[in-house]
């Protein structure tokens, strides 16, 4: 399996964060809140339909509601794909970390 | 609710498709939310920033995708122009044939529509025409009386400088030092000539010029040719036999090729009152032009009201109105009856034939690559489907087919190029101009051709990418005919009768005009127009014109000498005449021949009536002359021995001469006086026909012993009478070329079809041959239907044709009639051209093996 990239984790997770609610707006907000990053929208649904295409998420369009002009919004939720690719994430993430002491990055700070 | 709109509208074109409406919603809701909270302004702002950030990567990311198609759009239509060699060697071929003709007629059209324009005041000069009314004709000149000059501006305030033109002095002999030179192109003009018009001067200026009467003004080229490399300016010249000396007061650039004032020097106006022995007070008198340079905020019409009567106030003895010609008009729209013109002069009638040719021309070439495009269609259809099932959209299949049509152009439009610059000189031989290949690179015409260029790739792939990327993909990938082809079929033959239309039209007007150039030069003018020579009486020629004449007259093989003026030339029309029974009222113009008792026989003219000059009467100068129609003009009967009154001096008439065409065959025979003098201005001599240039040698050995030191220069009188058609020569050279090469181009498109239609029936050949049938029916199967769309086009263009010929042929007063053989010859040739174009092809059709064309792979 393909290891994730940065990015490509930080927008997964943040679906997974939002569940039922992981739309444009709340997928940005949620990004800006958990890592800094901003994204422009047009940018942002390019990476999301990345997501898509390589099998980590789904789309599928809601109902249209007023506050939004009448216009539909394109919900995105995970994958079994997409999950175990963030479980892989993880335990990669912590093995390649284990063993190595806060003590490094004090030296390399001075 | 609203979201900054331009900004909307941009992001709805930027987005694709699915995403439309998801993501602007989420722009709208951010936006809504910011506008709640930040206000208006910040939300606008976060807005626009949007969707400016997003326009990069949009742009970047479609361009990407553009560069790889248009490499694949490319790549295919390399392969299919390589695949389909014929279709593609007609379609580059005449479409380049076609933009060529088109940058030529540009070429030519730029060059002829820019005259003049290079004076600074070039809007508000003008030129003064003056008319001559009468109860016969009415006669319009370039010309002003001469007092007219310091009037104009001390007449009226809106008239800033007049100044008096007028060239064409040739043959004069010019001293500097020990050498003589000869030379043509002098003129005369006041010294205001240079603040109308802005000659560049290379020395001196334009204050100083010409001011006193023996300064001149020279052009560099003549300053050259008699200085090399020295200073001219201050230097004197010897002019004319009387060694009248001059100044140079300045000298001039070369004057521009486009300049309706041609001349090499210039002379004050006053030294033309000594030549002419005129008087400059004259209010009877024109030989000059006159043009005005007007005020910038003055009323042209009201100004050519108030001039009309303007000669007339100041002597109203005199018949002369007046009008002003801007000088925009001088080049093309000047229709007068008499014109001082030494450069050549244009025609509007021909820039809007050209134009038309040209266009038509292209016309042609595009209808054949439409043609053979939508022909081909058929094979391209399963290309079509294939790229719509892999999810091509209708607009990429239409931006593929205007990428072939464009790379079609863009390849025609270079070899056009290489054809202008070889046709270009051929081009400036039929035209009798001196354009310039590099004239290509200038703004204008680079714009126009590039623009040129663009319609006709668009133009003609218009249609083909439409129709083929309309195919479904379900249909033509089974095999299906796409339903519409019928219609493409129609248009074809609509095309196809459109050409040859446009070709019928044009062989029918070279074969008239060439008919009735032939019918001009052989027409019978009532008098002999061969074997005349017309010589300059100059020097001892003019003294002593018997002795000169005894001398020719014994040269062997000279019958007869007469001075007399060039009977073809310009001859002064007056009104200065009065005979018994005169209304005091009315007004006559007749035209004044002179000539002396040899005149009648040197040009082989007939007497109606009476008898011609003699010799032995020594009263011949009050006795008059006249022509049959002169004679039908004052409505005399039994004109011979009634008196007759020409400028005051009375006399008597005493012979009718038989009509005689005096000018060109544009315009009816006038109203000729013939006066009696033995000594004018040009020599006519009558030679055998054999034995010319032996003649020839003999007369310039008397032109060496009475004109010494003069050039012997001489013209034949046919070459003067035939010279007059020399527009029309012109134009009917042009049209051939053209009617060739439309002919052509609409052969190379049948031909495409013919050959198109043959391919995809050469089952049906193969069937109908195992069946039994012959080679010639074959053939006849093959081309009937295409001689029918040629018939078709004969019956539309025949009456346009016969209709703008005719038109044509009015200008002549004496025309030929478009005649029935003519049309006959015309439709005739056509069907035989076409039918020989399509045989061809059905020939080795109808020749194959059935085997060949039944088997499958």
């Amino acid at each position: 399996m393909k290891v994730l990239t940065r990015s490509e984790e930080i927008l997964l997770l943040a679906i997974w964060h939002l569940g039922e609610n992981a739309y444009g707006v709340t997928i940005r907000e949620k990004v800006k809140e958990m890592a800094d990053m901003s994204i422009a929208f047009g940018a942002l649904y390019v990476q999301l339909d990345i997501l898509v295409k390589k099998g980590y998420a789904k789309k599928f369009l809601g109902e249209p509601t007023p506050e939004r002009g009448g216009k539909r919004k394109k919900y995105y939720t995970l994958t079994e794909n997409g999950k175990l690719s963030l479980q892989t994430a993880r335990d990669l993430n912590s093995s390649i970390w284990e063993g190595i002491p806060d003590v490094a990055f004090k030296q390399t700070e001075q | 609710m609203n979201t900054p709109k331009i900004a909307g509208i941009l992001l709805r074109l930027l987005i694709q498709r699915e995403d439309k409406s998801p993501l602007s919603g989420d722009m709208e809701e951010v936006y809504h939310d910011l506008q709640h909270r930040n206000g208006k302004f910040q939300a606008w702002i976060w807005f626009w920033g949007q969707v400016l950030v997003s326009l990069r990567t949009v742009i970047w990311y479609s361009a990407l995708r553009s560069i790889s198609m248009f490499r694949n759009y490319l790549k295919i239509a390399f392969r299919n122009a390589r695949k389909q060699g014929l279709f593609t060697a007609i379609n580059v071929s005449g479409l380049s044939a076609g933009l060529a003709c088109c940058i030529l007629i540009l070429l030519w059209l730029q060059d002829e529509i820019g005259y003049d324009r290079f004076h600074k005041n070039f809007k508000n000069i003008y030129r003064v025409i003056q008319e001559n009314r009468s109860s016969n004709e009415s006669i319009t000149m370039s010309t002003a009386p001469f007092a007219s000059v310091p009037s104009f501006h001390e007449d009226f305030h809106e008239i800033l400088y007049s100044t008096r033109f007028r060239g064409g002095f040739s043959n004069w002999r010019i001293n500097y030092g020990e050498k003589t030179f000869y030379n043509d192109n002098l003129c005369v003009a006041d010294p205001e000539f240079f603040k109308i018009f802005s000659f560049d001067f290379i020395k001196g200026n334009g204050e100083g010029a010409l001011k006193s009467k023996n300064s001149i003004v020279i052009t560099a080229e003549t300053a050259e040719k008699y200085f090399g490399n020295d200073d001219p300016l201050g230097k004197i010249l010897l002019i004319g036999d009387d060694e009248q000396p001059m100044e140079i007061s300045g000298v001039l650039e070369n004057i521009p090729a486009r300049s309706h004032l041609q001349f090499d020097i210039i002379f004050n106006i006053a030294n033309a009152a000594d030549w002419w022995r005129a008087d400059l007070a004259s209010w009877k008198d024109s030989r000059t032009s006159v043009y005005i340079l007007t005020d910038e905020n003055a009323d042209p019409s009201g100004l050519d009201k108030k001039i009309e009567n303007f000669v007339k106030d100041h002597d109203p003895q005199t018949y002369y109105y007046l009008s002003l010609q801007p000088l925009s008009d001088i080049h093309l729209r000047s229709v007068l009856t008499w014109d001082f013109d030494n450069y050549m002069k244009g025609n509007i009638r021909y820039i809007y034939l050209f134009s038309t040719i040209a266009i038509g021309v292209l016309l042609i070439a595009g209808i054949n690559f439409m043609n053979l495009s939508t022909a081909r269609s058929a094979k391209r259809a399963k290309e079509v489907g294939m790229r719509k099932v892999h999810g091509a959209y209708k607009i990429d299949l239409v931006k593929q087919f205007f990428v072939e049509s464009s790379l079609l152009s863009v390849i025609s439009l270079i070899l056009s190029f290489f054809l202008v610059f070889t046709a270009l000189p051929v081009f400036n031989g039929l035209s009798g101009k001196t354009l310039n290949f590099s004239a290509i690179a200038e703004p204008g015409i680079l714009i126009s051709l590039l623009s040129l260029m663009v319609i006709t790739g668009l133009i003609s792939g218009i249609y083909p990418s439409l129709y083929l990327s309309s195919f479904q993909p379900v249909n033509v990938l089974k095999g299906i005919t796409p339903g519409n082809i019928r219609f493409g079929a129609n248009l074809r033959k609509t095309l196809v009768v459109l050409q040859f239309g446009l070709s019928i039209i044009l062989i029918f007007a070279t074969g008239v005009i060439y008919s009735q150039l032939n019918f001009v030069i052989n027409k019978p003018l009532g008098f002999d127009k061969k074997n005349i020579l017309s010589l300059d009486s100059i020097g001892g020629f003019r003294n002593d014109p018997e002795t000169v004449k005894q001398e020719l007259l014994n040269v062997p093989g000279v019958r007869k000498v007469s001075w007399s003026i060039i009977p073809n030339g310009y001859i002064e029309p007056t009104t200065d005449i009065s005979w018994e029974g005169k209304d005091p009222e009315e007004k006559v113009i007749m035209y004044r021949c002179i000539g002396d008792y040899d005149y009648l026989e040197t040009f082989g003219l007939k007497m109606a009536e009476g008898r011609f000059f003699s010799k032995d009467i020594l009263s011949e100068r009050t006795n008059y002359i006249l022509n049959e129609s002169a004679v039908k003009a004052i409505g005399m009967k039994s004109p011979v021995g009634k008196p007759f009154t020409f400028r005051d001096s009375e006399g008597i008439i005493i012979g009718v001469v038989k009509d005689f065409h005096q000018g060109s065959l544009h315009s009816k025979i006038k109203p000729i006086l013939m006066t009696y003098s033995e000594r004018f201005f040009s020599v006519h001599i009558k030679i055998s026909r054999e034995n010319s240039s032996v003649i020839l040698e003999n007369i310039e050995e008397i032109w060496e012993k009475f004109v010494p030191g003069r050039p012997f220069k001489y013209r034949f009188i046919e070459d003067i009478v035939d010279g007059f058609y020399r527009s029309e020569e012109k134009t009917g050279n042009i049209i051939k070329y053209f009617t060739f090469l439309t002919l052509i181009l609409s052969c190379l498109g049948l031909f495409g079809l013919a050959s198109f239609s043959a391919e995809q029936r050469i089952r049906e050949v193969g069937i109908r041959k195992s069946l039994g049938a012959t080679d010639i029916s074959i053939i006849k199967l093959l081309t009937t239907d295409f001689v029918k769309w040629i018939g078709i086009a004969v019956i539309f263009s025949c009456p346009p044709a016969v209709y703008i010929m005719g038109r044509w042929l009015n200008n002549f007063a004496y025309r030929t009639d478009v005649g029935l053989t003519m049309i006959i010859f015309t439709i005739l040739s056509v069907l035989f051209i076409a039918i020989l174009t399509v045989s061809f092809q059905s020939f080795r059709t109808a020749r194959s093996k059935p085997v060949d064309s039944l088997k499958y792979e």
